[in-house]
């Protein structure tokens, strides 16, 4: 049991970064990016080639990635927000999904269909053992990685001034915008942010799963769930969306086995949301009538 | 003077048609039919299987053919989608009018041109397929057109039932099994070689082929004390396992079924594939010193371009060995498809790894039982003899 709890946290906190990544782009614009996971696996994959394949230092490898993955949602924001938010907000929902499916297809063709191990930055040593638990270095190394970050994020929005700017967009971009801020920087802030996060958890969860071209596809499906199990567009309630959702996979398959884990978790998905339809820790901002 | 003309002229024409006829019969390409996932996820197979034959066709070709005529391999891509297998079986047998047909690696696949090829009277290869359904081991079971050339999964099973129980002294076996038709057909296959022996599994855990954590599992397995595990699964889920395992400090015995023979699984768990057992149709080439087996892997890894390691040509042999087989048959009976039926349903021959394959018209499976399976296990990334 114990095993099952601490390797849901892990796999959790790693949730709770991409849940983040959803909830910062939410928040600010209103959309939802589901290229997210791919991003993530664009991330994984820079990485891979540069690190591994090229055998660049991993300092090198690590900041192309993160240039890789800042260009990308750079071009993704231009194309989704300047141009088509004005249009229709469905339209821009559309265009992540499209941009998702090139991202990839076009990994398929790159890196073909075949998955590589991913080596683990943070060590695979048994640190020490807690009863029948191991402690490991990639655990221990995950769960802090995913803290720091997330704790920086959440300073970054509320101390900082262009952080309250940007929570102040989140809450209302006509009055944010009639002080005087300016939101077409908040917006491509918000994307930056959320790629940063997407990088970080594809070098955290890429020993986990290997690095394939399909694997965006589940972490940025299970990063929206647990945002949404959270709250969308509160980013502490993703992060603890994140951690719950990890947990919850854990003790499920623990207790009646990983067929049933996934009918099971959607299950109480569908039913928490019939009580809290904004998430656990939503603010009903949406139901107010202009 | 145009008369004479016309008069040579078809003088020389019958000269040239009686020629035709009298003297040695014009050198014909005897067609090989082949089909399998040569594009898609499982491609690696159908590759293999491609490689082999091809190397097979290109030696026996090189030493004068079938009587003076070349042997052609005509290669189709069914991916894993049963009716284009069953359309390219059409099209093989029918159009191309091929005299053999190796049947995809993927029982479904193989399956769906079964069909065909039984219509149609034409061999029906398996070298790939480990699927007891395509060509059960009992006597006249299997469709009398099917010639297999590797070991059943049942065969498997009983095996490696049979290894983690008296070579690695297990006492409570855990099966870890995927929910495919595969994981639960080894499932069902490990739990009857299991009763053989009179032990019960101490507990089964399946899981999805999307899984990537499979903590909660092997933790119920350390709770079941469980001394050994036996998985039936692909390459990238034992992988899996093995990293998970590493990362619990969970330090079984871990046995697979000849799926994991694949390098990919080796390429992926890295270091946590070390000690891992698995079945396999051959002995391990890798420390064998047999200069034939040398050879061969050398000639392998020049067409595949793989490391010597991770080089193992587990389904390729049984395709190389098959082609020669075949080729035989040809020498004896002539491109007929009849002939060379009757040529093979009673033959016998000894494959590159001195695997030797006997068929009658009622054994269609080249190979005997469990005592045909091999267990090699995981060494410095290499499959060797275990010391044991």
């Amino acid at each position: 049991m114990i095993e099952a709890i601490f390797s849901g946290i892990v796999i959790g906190s790693i949730y709770s970064l991409v849940a983040l990544s959803f909830s910062i782009i939410f928040a600010t614009t209103s959309i939802v990016n589901f290229a997210l996971g791919e991003v993530v696996m664009v991330a994984c994959m820079v990485a891979l080639t540069t690190i591994v394949a090229l055998q660049w230092p991993i300092f090198a490898g690590i900041l192309v990635t993160l240039l890789t993955v800042l260009l990308l949602s750079y071009f993704l924001q231009t194309i989704a927000l300047k141009r088509l938010q004005r249009v229709d907000a469905n339209t821009a929902f559309m265009l992540t999904l499209a941009a998702g499916i090139i991202l990839n297809n076009a990994a398929l063709l790159i890196w073909g269909d075949k998955p590589f191990p991913f080596p683990s930055l943070l060590g695979e040593r048994i640190l020490f053992h807690v009863g029948k638990l191991a402690v490991n270095q990639q655990g221990v190394g995950v769960i802090l990685s995913a803290v720091v970050l997330l704790f920086l994020v959440d300073w970054f929005q509320r101390k900082t001034l262009i952080g309250k700017a940007m929570v102040a967009t989140s809450m209302d971009r006509e009055a944010a915008s009639a002080v005087g801020i300016n939101i077409h920087f908040i917006y491509t802030l918000a994307f930056a942010i959320s790629a940063v996060l997407a990088a970080a958890a594809a070098f955290l969860i890429a020993p986990f799963t290997f690095a394939s071209y399909y694997m965006g596809t589940d972490i940025g499906l299970k990063g929206f769930a647990a945002a949404i199990l959270g709250s969308l567009s509160q980013g502490r309630g993703a992060i603890v969306g994140g951690i719950l959702f990890g947990v919850a996979e854990g003790f499920v398959s623990y207790l009646f086995g990983s067929s049933a884990r996934d009918p099971i978790i959607y299950l109480a998905f569908i039913l928490v949301l019939m009580v809290r339809p904004t998430g656990l820790f939503g603010v009903s901002k949406w139901q107010r009538v202009a | 003077m145009k008369k004479r003309f016309l008069w040579g002229l078809g003088l020389g024409l019958s000269l040239l048609c009686a020629a035709g006829m009298a003297g040695p019969a014009v050198a014909k390409d005897i067609l090989i039919g082949l089909d399998g996932p040569l594009s898609g996820p499982a491609a690696s197979f159908g590759l293999d299987a491609i490689n082999a034959v091809n190397l097979a066709v290109e030696e026996i070709n090189a030493a004068g053919g079938i009587k003076g005529n070349k042997l052609k391999v005509i290669a189709k891509d069914s991916m894993q989608d049963p009716t284009k297998a069953r359309a390219n079986a059409e099209e093989l047998v029918h159009k191309d009018g091929v005299i053999a047909f190796f049947a995809s690696t993927l029982t479904t696949n193989n399956l769906a041109s079964l069909e065909v090829t039984t219509k149609a009277k034409v061999l029906h290869i398996i070298a790939g397929t480990t699927s007891d359904v395509v060509c059960p081991a009992e006597p006249g079971k299997c469709n009398p057109y099917v010639f297999r050339f590797p070991i059943l999964n049942s065969w498997q099973a009983a095996k490696l039932a049979e290894y983690a129980v008296k070579n690695l002294g297990a006492k409570a076996i855990a099966l870890m099994y995927d929910s495919t038709g595969y994981g639960l057909d080894g499932k069902k296959n490990l739990e009857a070689g299991l009763a053989k022996l009179g032990q019960k599994t101490a507990i089964s855990e399946t899981f999805n082929m999307s899984d990537v954590d499979f903590t909660p599992q092997l933790q119920r397995i350390r709770d079941a004390k469980a001394d050994a595990i036996i998985t039936w699964t692909l390459g990238v889920q034992v992988a899996h396992i093995v990293k998970t395992m590493k990362r619990l400090g969970l330090n079984l015995p871990v046995l697979g079924s000849e799926a994991i023979t694949e390098a990919g699984f080796r390429r992926l768990a890295g270091d946590a594939a070390e000690g891992v057992y698995i079945a396999d149709r051959m002995a391990s080439a890798y420390d064998s010193q047999d200069p034939k087996v040398r050879a061969f892997l050398k000639k392998w890894r020049e067409k595949t371009k793989m490391e010597e390691k991770l080089a193992v040509p587990s389904w390729s042999v049984t395709y190389y060995d098959a082609t020669y087989w075949l080729a035989e048959g040809l020498k004896k009976a002539g491109a007929d498809r009849a002939k060379l039926k009757e040529a093979l349903d009673n033959s016998s021959y000894t494959g590159v790894t001195g695997i030797t394959y006997t068929f009658t018209p009622e054994k269609r499976n080249g190979r005997n039982g469990p005592e045909d399976v091999f267990i090699v296990q995981v060494k410095d990334g290499a499959l060797v003899t275990p010391k044991k």
